[in-house]
């Protein structure tokens, strides 16, 4: 792609401890992510999306988390931020990686002014209050808060849930940083709104060279706003991609079932919508083989007994599916399962 | 289908709530449509414009501050006391929020009988046979039963809501954002589920949802929602084709398609500015302050909801 | 990230066989039920765990102690007064020759009586009332507030004099005393509850289904405020236990010749300086009943925290 890569995550392997046994919520994820560029993560609940921007963060609960910092690597800036004690880490969260939630009414501190808060993030990574201050101000208008100057001395119960999203952005970018991760932000926001905030994101991006790592189970936001897509089942990465790839030449049928069940709005009225049958497995007794075969309607014998190889189709575009080994029944499958990538495929 | 049979008639329904001293909030102000047997007529709207507190009003879970909500003729805010409760028998709702709409503390058993036990309804051996019927309904498992709710996935809990719903047999249910919360291979279960009951059981909907989409495929009708009003009502087919609102146009704009090439290709009608406040609101079209193509005459009268093209009914000034 | 799949891959294992109903939807975890996680919970406590111990042997004490030891707790020997602890007599005996061993296992069960009855008492009438006002709400909701209020400000000793003087001091009469003020604090803290859960979507869909106001009370308000009503009486037990003990070191507590922990207490405190037995070995009783109530209120609290569950 020829851009920088800024950050790399390889063999990425969570788990926690639990009353019901140990849960392993991320199971050997790999991906990176380049200078300016917008990687969705896209995935259902529990299927390890957010635990994964967590431990980018190093936000995860300390008592009851297990991960290797031999084995896994969250490679950042020359270094595996897995490793990091907590001192060191706090030198870069919030500096370099800046993280947006989804519920801005529980990420802004309910009795401190808004703009105390912007500036806050600022002091913290050595600004003086002072000039804190007015590039607190700067960051209000940057996020396109109208009355910005009223606006710096309010609380956050005095804004809508828009405005809060922005605020919510104008901390997590005050101190400029290098990537931002973006926990479904607009899940809880109308559609109106929706589009706005993306907007902005979409320009400060832009405007600051940002990475940005997108979370979220919306495909609409992904196809307008993404530029790489990794879509996560169960811990696993199922297919990894460019936006074109997943959307029109996608290889796993998990991708194939999500993109099916979104009804467009050219679908036939009352028509049955294609729906994927059951729910994703326990991730405390994981099956052994691909965590998708129960519910997949292509699936086949080996399916069960061993986790699929990755294959690659061309430039970072690549599925764990069995279906695409040269053995498997290639009967009946979507057209776009038996499309081979442009440039070097197999 | 719908055959064009009345069942619910809403007229000039108003909904008010009293916060602070002098701060009226106008929840729903001033609407009024028809709701046919056997259809699903969809409400669609923003935080705030009161598409919630319609449905709850209209099946009586509220009390209507002014106008009446007659079905079958009958004026359902002005009943009492005992044909009140005969009433919840035909009127039902299915709550948004899969994790607060069951009682913890309560059996998949116990949640589907408490309708039954209110009312009377099948005793004893009766009594389990119909809740195992309505499992069966759902497409949930007979085993399940002493399960309590928290040990369900979202999906499952609101196929358990549906049928707690179902339960006392209801010719009309409200649908309050039924699969909002879930997650999108999810939703399109429990849509085809509504669906199918809908033809088995020949119930009324009157589905309340902020995903245009999943609306549009249900709904034989459709009606929009600002702030307490509604500003556009017409057939599902007519509002994507020709959304004449400005409000529904920009809204329909805002949909993220998930599918790249169209995404690029679609014009987007940006409004600016934020949803103002239900609060003591200013006379005239709602919508005016983020309207761009507002009159003079938008700022002082509130326009009326009239047809305009056949069986589409817009309440906006430019036409 | 293979796991340990020995299996070698043969061709007829790409033979498909789609979806699999049976293992596409099941739920993973057991069965247990709020209580149990609860109950869970608690036992991983320590400190709670041991707080119920020492509650059962001294329950277990208090009634099975003067069986193993026979003495009549009211039987006076004058020849035996002021004795130390000795094998005859436990822990010695009082002013008036009688076993004080015996006297504490009777006196322990009027004072654990009477902090549980009066909590009772505080438990039913504050949540029935509390639920009321939280779910009506309006001038029901005005009208039990005030009457909260009014009677708070009712000076409590007082009030008490004036009953026990009317109605004796009997156990009927000192429970209804003390918990005839004590219910404010409860009704106002389940209140709260309810005001909390009351707009919840589970209570709007029974009302839906046709639930009147004591059907939504008792069978979703008051199971799901149970959690912090029983913290609260598990904290009020104690609470009730010193009153009675504090009523007695001024004359009012429970007239001979019953007897109670505050009584015997009190009498030990007048020769304190040449017979501290009397003194030390109801109080140990007391301390020892009070820390266990508290450690396990403390340790229902953290287990009923839905924050705190892993």
């Amino acid at each position: 792609m020829g851009k920088e890569v800024i950050l790399d995550v390889k063999n990425l392997n969570i788990a926690f401890q639990t009353y019901g046994g140990i849960l392993r919520a991320v199971r050997g994820v790999n991906f990176n992510l380049h200078k300016g560029e917008t990687l969705a993560i896209v995935g259902e609940s529990g299927c390890g999306k957010t635990v994964t921007a967590k431990s980018i963060m190093g936000i995860l609960p300390k008592d009851n988390t297990i991960m290797d910092a031999k084995k896994s690597q969250i490679n950042f800036d020359g270094k595996n931020l897995l490793a990091l004690n907590e001192r060191e880490m706090s030198k870069v969260r919030g500096r370099d990686i800046a993280m947006i939630f989804q519920d801005p009414m529980t990420s802004l501190n309910p009795t401190m002014k808004v703009g105390e808060q912007i500036a806050e993030s600022m002091y913290l990574h050595g600004i003086s209050k002072k000039e804190a201050r007015v590039e607190a101000l700067k960051m209000l208008e940057l996020v396109k808060i109208p009355n910005a100057k009223t606006r710096f001395n309010q609380y956050p119960f005095e804004f809508s849930g828009g405005m809060r999203q922005r605020a919510m952005i104008a901390v997590a970018l005050a101190c400029k940083p290098k990537i931002l991760i973006a926990d479904e932000p607009t899940t809880a926001l109308d559609v109106t709104i929706q589009a706005q905030i993306m907007d902005l994101i979409g320009e400060l991006q832009k405007e600051l060279s940002m990475g940005v790592v997108l979370i979220t189970h919306d495909l609409g936001v992904v196809a307008s706003v993404a530029d790489r897509i990794m879509v996560m089942y169960a811990g696993k990465v199922a297919e990894r991609g460019n936006k074109d790839h997943i959307f029109y030449d996608l290889k796993h049928p998990y991708t194939y079932a999500l993109l099916k069940s979104v009804p467009r709005l050219t679908v036939q009225n009352k028509e049955k919508l294609y729906s994927l049958f059951g729910t994703p497995p326990d991730l405390v007794t994981p099956p052994k083989g691909c965590p998708f075969a129960a519910r997949c309607e292509f699936a086949m014998k080996i399916c069960d007994i061993h986790p699929p190889e990755r294959h690659e189709f061309g430039e970072m575009h690549s599925a764990a599916c069995w279906l695409h080994d040269e053995r498997a029944d290639k009967r009946d499958l979507p057209a776009q399962f038996l499309k081979r990538g442009e440039s070097n495929g197999q | 289908m719908a055959n064009k049979e009345v069942l619910i008639q809403v007229k000039n329904l108003k909904k008010h709530f009293k916060v602070g001293r002098k701060q009226i909030l106008k929840a729903v102000d001033d609407v009024s449509f028809d709701i046919y047997k056997g259809e699903t007529i969809g409400l669609v709207g923003e935080s705030g414009c009161g598409k919630t507190t319609c449905g709850k009003t209209i099946m009586g879970l509220y009390k209507a501050t002014d106008g009446n909500v007659l079905f079958n003729g009958v004026d359902i805010h002005k009943l009492n006391k005992k044909d009140k409760k005969e009433m919840t028998k035909r009127s039902q709702i299915i709550f948004q929020d899969p994790y607060a709409s069951l009682n913890p503390r309560m059996t998949v058993k116990d949640i589907l009988g408490e309708g039954l036990d209110i009312h009377g309804m099948y005793m004893g051996a009766e009594r389990d046979a119909k809740i195992f019927e309505l499992l069966d309904l759902v497409g949930l498992n007979r085993e399940h039963i002493s399960r309590f709710a928290h040990e369900f996935s979202g999906g499952q809990r609101q196929r358990i809501g549906i049928a707690r719903a179902l339960s006392v047999e209801p010719e009309f249910i409200v649908c309050d954002e039924p699969i909002s919360a879930l997650d999108v291979s999810i939703q399109a279960q429990v849509v085809n589920l509504l669906i199918e009951l809908q033809q088995k059981k020949q119930l009324t909907y009157l589905f309340i949802a902020h995903d245009l989409s999943m609306v549009k495929h249900i709904s034989d009708r459709v009606g929009v929602m600002y702030l307490g009003n509604l500003v556009e009502l017409t057939t599902s087919d007519n509002l994507y084709r020709e959304p004449l609102h400005p409000y529904t146009t920009a809204l329909l704009s805002s949909i993220p398609i998930p599918d790249p090439e169209e995404e690029k290709k679609k014009k987007r009608i940006p409004i600016e500015g934020e949803v103002p406040s239900p609060i003591n609101p200013k006379p005239g079209c709602r919508f005016h302050q983020r309207c761009r193509y507002a009159k003079p005459e938008c700022k002082e009268v509130t326009p009326m909801l009239k047809e305009v093209r056949e069986n589409h009914f817009v309440a906006c000034h430019l036409y | 990230m293979s796991d340990n799949q020995n299996m070698p891959i043969t061709e007829d294992l790409f033979e498909r066989v789609g979806i699999q109903k049976n293992r596409a939807e099941d739920l993973s975890k057991p069965a247990l039920t709020y209580w149990a996680d609860v109950w869970r919970r608690f036992r991983e406590n320590k400190l709670a765990f041991l707080g119920l111990i020492i509650l059962v042997l001294v329950i277990v004490v208090l009634y099975l102690g003067p069986l193993i030891n026979g003495s009549d707790y009211q039987f006076i020997n004058e020849i035996d007064r002021n004795q130390g602890p000795s094998m005859k007599h436990w822990f010695g005996t009082d002013t008036m020759g009688r076993d004080l061993f015996t006297r504490i296992c009777h006196g322990g069960r009027v004072s654990i009586l009477i902090g549980v009855m009066c909590t009772g008492v505080m438990f039913v009438f504050g949540s029935i009332l509390g639920s009321i006002a939280g779910f009506k709400g309006g001038v029901v909701d005005d009208v039990i507030m005030r009457i909260c209020e009014i009677v708070n400000n009712i000076p409590y000793l007082v009030l008490v004099i004036i009953l026990s003087m009317v109605m004796g001091r009997s156990l009927f009469a000192l429970v209804f005393a003390m918990s005839f003020l004590s219910w404010t604090g409860t009704t106002r803290m389940v209140r709260g509850q309810i005001l909390q859960i009351k707009e919840l979507d589970y209570v709007q869909a029974s009302t839906a289904l046709g639930g009147g106001t004591a059907h939504i009370i008792f069978k979703h308000l008051i199971p799901n405020t149970l959690g912090i009503i029983m913290v609260t009486i598990t904290m009020s037990v104690p609470g009730f236990i010193f009153g009675e003990a504090f009523l007695s070191y001024i004359g009012l507590g429970i007239e001979a010749p019953a007897t109670s922990w505050g009584a015997l207490a009190a009498a030990g405190q007048e020769r304190m300086m040449f017979y501290p037995h009397e003194l030390f070995f109801p109080c140990l009783f007391m301390v020892l009943t009070i820390l266990s109530f508290h450690l396990i209120g403390d340790g229902l609290s953290d287990a009923l925290d839905p924050k705190l569950r892993k």
